[in-house]
């Protein structure tokens, strides 16, 4: 019984530094009312199909932490790979209450991970805040769990509307990957704010795919067959890089709408750079942004590492200030107090928009609608809930 | 009807590939009577090579001859290292060292070239040995990608990628010169004869261990062809996919009568067919069972498989 | 230190007390009756989901809030579940054998595994989720107490020696009058109803399950388990599990570099041990220890039923 964690070592360190502190110059190391040390427990896809959601949520956190210096109260990140699966994720948010004992709890991306690992943080309350996980459900019932991106009831609608108003879209087909949440709930909301709208969507025009499937020529085949007006895939960038690509491969020339599941770079290396370019797509945050914070993130984001943050950078990056904020507020690393704090902020003012938690603690802010060119996102407009 | 006969043509592609992999489960299974777990994995290993060794620019046919030669060469020592040895140890052994080293595998490739799909063209890890290389076969912006061909059959309501037929040609030619090797040439005999009467192929001179590295050298090459046609079909491979084409493409093998060539080419046929039935009827959900389920009445009603001849059990 | 430790360990050791129950499960048709199993994980699965279904639609409709007996009611569903899709299983893969049997129960599990993710009352592909937590440390292990006193006193009954000449020579054993046919189905329903306990702990563990857990990935951990210890003895099967489970978390605390390829390093440990050592580690240990001796001489080592 000789292990030494590492982790442990340094946080005695730590402690008899700061203890050395205080006796040296007789002074309390904490002011009264402010937190030292919040311990954050973060579950993100970093490796899996959806790796590079991980990867960009993780280097936007990193980079809000590292931009807020030195300030109380410092923020202590402990992170855990979740492999992109629920069960993945399931596992990790065990093990950051249970072994590493967080006091509030960051991620998962995928809805269907988030909503696995909600369960164990509810029970144990711990907070659990996603800053990127969009399907309605999440917070349904579960006092501590919230969110600061917008819920999928909202970007199925902005895009249904899109779709009518702006590309005068008649018929619509939607390709549903069966075993995401997310996508599942996105095919209800679009579908009923499209034929709200005046649209139609046959039922066999309601296709499935999974997300082990590599050869989706039968499902597009039965849409080239209908030629509706628009395709709706709400998915992720990994089935959905494939899916634009064989849909070139078949001269399948129909517009595809997108959302927020397809902001990865390696959505354009996936299905190429002319399969990718014309599609329409529903987010948070577009690099060409002019607003000037979005540009200063854009720069120090991409001085850091090499690449135009995305989406899920943003959100990434929203989420470090905001939950330091949280905490400021809290005063206290107590999961309960933190907790209330984060379902009280109102009027944050972040980089992927002002967001307000409602009484379900689902943010209310923006979204955009960015196209698709041949290697990245551009802006095409903003939709206000 | 134009629905039924698309989904036949489109299983055909599906199935051509797990065919080619099954080649590999089937000879090794005839010859020694294991499971090589790890095959899978020489098909995943053979996607990555070819993908990278075409990234640096390579032309594609030295990709894949250089890919062949060396998951080949790499699949003949590992039998010589982890399998030779357990022979006569009973069976379960060389199975657990079997599944030891697909998970080595995976692991491994996931450490060296990272855990998230990669697509044309790869981007080397920036450091000095890819500047080098980079030097010596130019950056990848120019390099010129090979295609697998991009037309169209479009008759009616009928719609044919002309890949799907290339790669379902691969498959039956590749099936069809390995039967020829086997029938007609000494070493070829030599492997049907350890699969036949272990024994008496020894006291005859087939000489054993060269035979059983051809045998697996054989397999793996095999692989390393569906792995380049799977990677150029699909732009993407990922250190996992050798655990669902293997396990199907080994139920591939068990269907059409493991150790039977031709067996393996009509197991994995009928295999891409159904899935893409399945898929076409909308229950694409029940897709990865239908081919466990098809294994599972095959071993009931006919467990040498559909082309294999009734062998008595060795007691 | 220690407490930090401590808290560190709760959640590994309970991981291994599960794995070490399907280690037990597996045991007794592995190495007690000779039949290679790769489908054990989907036994576990379906022990798992029932528990959490019962604890989760049932256990209210019933008016049971007790979570002692909510947690003791779930194992017996998840033992019983597992039983009878053990039984549906053994039926007609027991008129196989050898690589066949075990090529049968892959497939069966692979199917077990479809079939939960298309049933969406248990949450389909996306796992089963908002299952209360009822498991702990302590059930944990009383439980692996129970299952291994039990299965050691097994051994001896006459239905135990029943399995284990069947396993030794099959012909031997139908001509002494052995029912062989019911000696396997016993341990094959006996080892899955113990999967299912198993599953059953897991889930309320967790609070998660995803058809995952009948993935044939799955099965191959349980058979490392068993095999990697020495497939012969519970304490071997035992030991597995404990390395199984050990290794990647004592590699946690390893530097960086090790840490992160640990799965490497875990796959390697599985190969030598099999080259070197083919029937398992517990018979180095009794090279070693000659005065453990005792431990396996309750079988004698064999492969594969031959």
């Amino acid at each position: 019984m000789i292990m030494h964690s590492p982790y442990s070592r340094r946080k005695m360190l730590s402690s008899v530094s700061l203890a050395l502190c205080a006796l040296g110059l007789g002074l309390p190391f904490t002011a009264v009312g402010a937190v030292a040390e919040v311990k954050v427990g973060v579950i993100l896809p970093l490796t899996g199909d959806k790796a590079t959601f991980g990867q960009e949520s993780l280097n936007g956190l990193k980079l809000a932490l590292d931009k807020a210096g030195k300030d109380a109260p410092q923020v202590k990140l402990q992170v855990e790979d979740t492999q992109g699966t629920p069960s993945g994720s399931a596992a990790a948010v065990n093990k950051l209450i249970s072994t590493d004992k967080v006091n509030v709890i960051i991620g998962e991306v995928a809805s269907s991970n988030t909503i696995a690992a909600s369960t164990a943080a509810q029970s144990a309350k711990v907070p659990l805040m996603t800053h990127a996980s969009t399907n309605d459900t999440i917070t349904l019932g579960k006092d501590f769990i919230s969110r600061i991106c917008f819920v999928d009831s909202f970007q199925g609608a902005v895009m249904a509307k899109f779709a009518v108003t702006t590309l005068k879209a008649k018929t619509a087909a939607i390709l549903v990957d069966s075993d995401s949440d997310y996508s599942r709930g996105l095919r209800d909301s679009f579908k009923k704010a499209f034929i709200a709208a005046g649209g139609t969507i046959k039922e066999e025009l309601i296709i499935s795919y999974s997300q082990k499937d590599r050869d989706f020529k039968t499902q597009l085949i039965k849409v080239r067959k209908a030629t509706p007006d628009v395709v709706f895939i709400p998915g992720y960038y990994t089935q959905v890089g494939s899916i634009l690509r064989q849909a070139k491969e078949l001269k399948l020339n129909t517009k595809f709408l997108g959302t927020d599941g397809w902001d990865s770079p390696d959505l354009f290396k996936i299905a190429g750079p002319a399969a990718a370019a014309g599609h329409y797509v529903s987010s948070h945050f577009a690099a060409d942004d002019t607003d000037p914070r979005v540009q200063e993130f854009v720069r120090e984001y991409k001085s850091r590492n090499k690449e135009n943050p995305g989406a899920m950078a943003a959100l990434g990056y929203d989420a470090g200030f905001f939950m330091r904020a949280a905490v400021k507020k809290a005063g206290s690393n107590e999961p309960a107090k933190i907790r209330d704090a984060i379902a009280g902020m109102r009027n944050f003012d972040g980089i992927t928009g002002t967001i307000t938690l409602d009484a379900n603690r689902n943010a209310v802010k923006p979204a955009v609608i960015v196209q698709t060119t041949e290697k990245e996102f551009k802006f095409l407009t903003r939709v206000n809930p | 009807m134009f629905d039924l006969i698309q989904y036949l043509v489109d299983g055909l592609a599906v199935g051509s590939v797990y065919a080619l992999i099954a080649l590999g489960y089937s000879m090794v299974f005839g010859v020694l009577q294991l499971v090589n777990f790890a095959h899978g994995e020489l098909f995943m290993v053979g996607a990555y090579f070819v993908m990278y060794a075409i990234s640096l620019g390579l032309p594609w046919p030295m990709a894949l001859f250089l890919g062949m030669v060396f998951v080949g060469l790499f699949a003949v020592i590992m039998e010589r290292l982890c399998y030779k040895p357990l022979r006569g140890a009973g069976k379960l052994a060389p199975l657990i060292t079997a599944v030891g080293l697909s998970l080595l595998l995976q692991n491994l490739v996931q450490a060296i070239l990272g855990p998230n799909p990669q697509s044309y063209p790869v981007q080397l890890p920036e450091g000095k040995i890819s500047s080098a290389l980079y030097s010596v076969f130019g950056s990848p912006d120019q390099i010129v990608l090979p295609q697998l061909p991009e037309g169209l059959f479009d008759w009616e309501n009928l719609v044919i990628r002309h890949r799907d037929l290339l790669i379902f040609a691969v498959a039956v030619g590749v099936t069809l010169a390995l039967e020829l090797f086997l029938r007609k040439t000494r070493p070829g005999r030599g492997i049907r004869a350890l699969a036949l009467q272990p024994n008496a192929a020894r006291l005859v001179g087939v000489p054993f261990d060269f035979t059983i590295s051809l045998t697996f050298f054989i397999g793996a090459a095999l692989a390393v062809v569906a792995g380049l046609l799977q990677g150029m079909a699909d732009n993407q491979v990922t250190p996992y996919m050798g655990i669902t084409s293997g396990l199907k493409a080994f139920a591939a093998a068990v269907l059409g009568g493991i150790g039977v060539i031709p067996g393996a080419l009509v197991g994995g046929l009928v295999l891409g067919i159904a899935e893409r039935l399945l898929v076409g009827y909308d229950l694409s959900t029940y897709k990865d069972g239908a081919a466990f389920f098809i294994l599972i009445l095959v071993l009931l009603l006919r467990p040498q498989g559909l082309l294999g001849k009734a062998r008595m059990v060795k007691v | 230190m220690m407490e930090q430790l401590i808290e560190y360990s709760i959640l590994p050791l309970m991981l291994f007390g599960i794995t070490a129950i399907q280690a037990l499960g597996l045991q007794l048709i592995l190495g007690g009756a000779g039949l290679l199993s790769l489908g054990h994980a989907a036994f576990y699965a379906v022990g798992g989901y029932s528990a959490a279904a019962f604890t989760v639609y049932a256990a209210p409709m019933l008016g049971i809030t007790q979570p002692f007996v909510m947690m003791l009611l779930a194992l017996v569903v998840g033992g019983l579940s597992a039983m009878l899709a053990g039984f549906l299983v053994a039926i007609p893969c027991l008129r196989l054998q050898g690589d066949y049997l075990a090529m049968a129960t892959l497939g069966f599990a692979e199917i077990l595994g479809t079939a939960l993710k298309n049933i969406d009352a248990v949450g389909g592909t996306r796992g089963f989720t908002g299952i209360p937590k009822l498991s702990s440390l302590l059930w944990v292990f009383v439980v692996l107490a129970i299952v291994w006193v039990v299965l050691s006193r097994f051994r001896r009954t006459g239905l135990g020696m029943a399995i284990q000449a069947t396993r030794d020579d099959e012909i031997a054993a139908r001509s002494l009058g052995i029912n062989t046919y019911n000696s396997k189905l016993s341990a094959f329903v006996i080892g899955s109803a113990i999967a299912g306990v198993a599953g059953a702990l897991y889930v309320h563990a967790l609070q998660f399950i995803s058809p995952d857990e009948a993935d044939f990935s799955r099965s191959v951990i349980i058979v490392l388990a068993v095999v990697i210890g020495g497939m012969t003895s519970l304490f071997g099967s035992v030991l597995g599990a404990l390395i199984l489970v050990s290794v990647p978390e004592i590699l946690r605390f390893a530097p960086d570099a090790i840490r992160e390829q640990r799965m490497i390093y875990f796959a390697l440990i599985v190969i030598f041990v099999m080259l070197f050592s083919p029937k398992g580690l517990q018979s180095l240990l009794v090279k070693w220890l000659p005065s453990r001796r005792k431990l396996s001489s309750t079988g004698v080592a064999t492969s594969g039923g031959k």
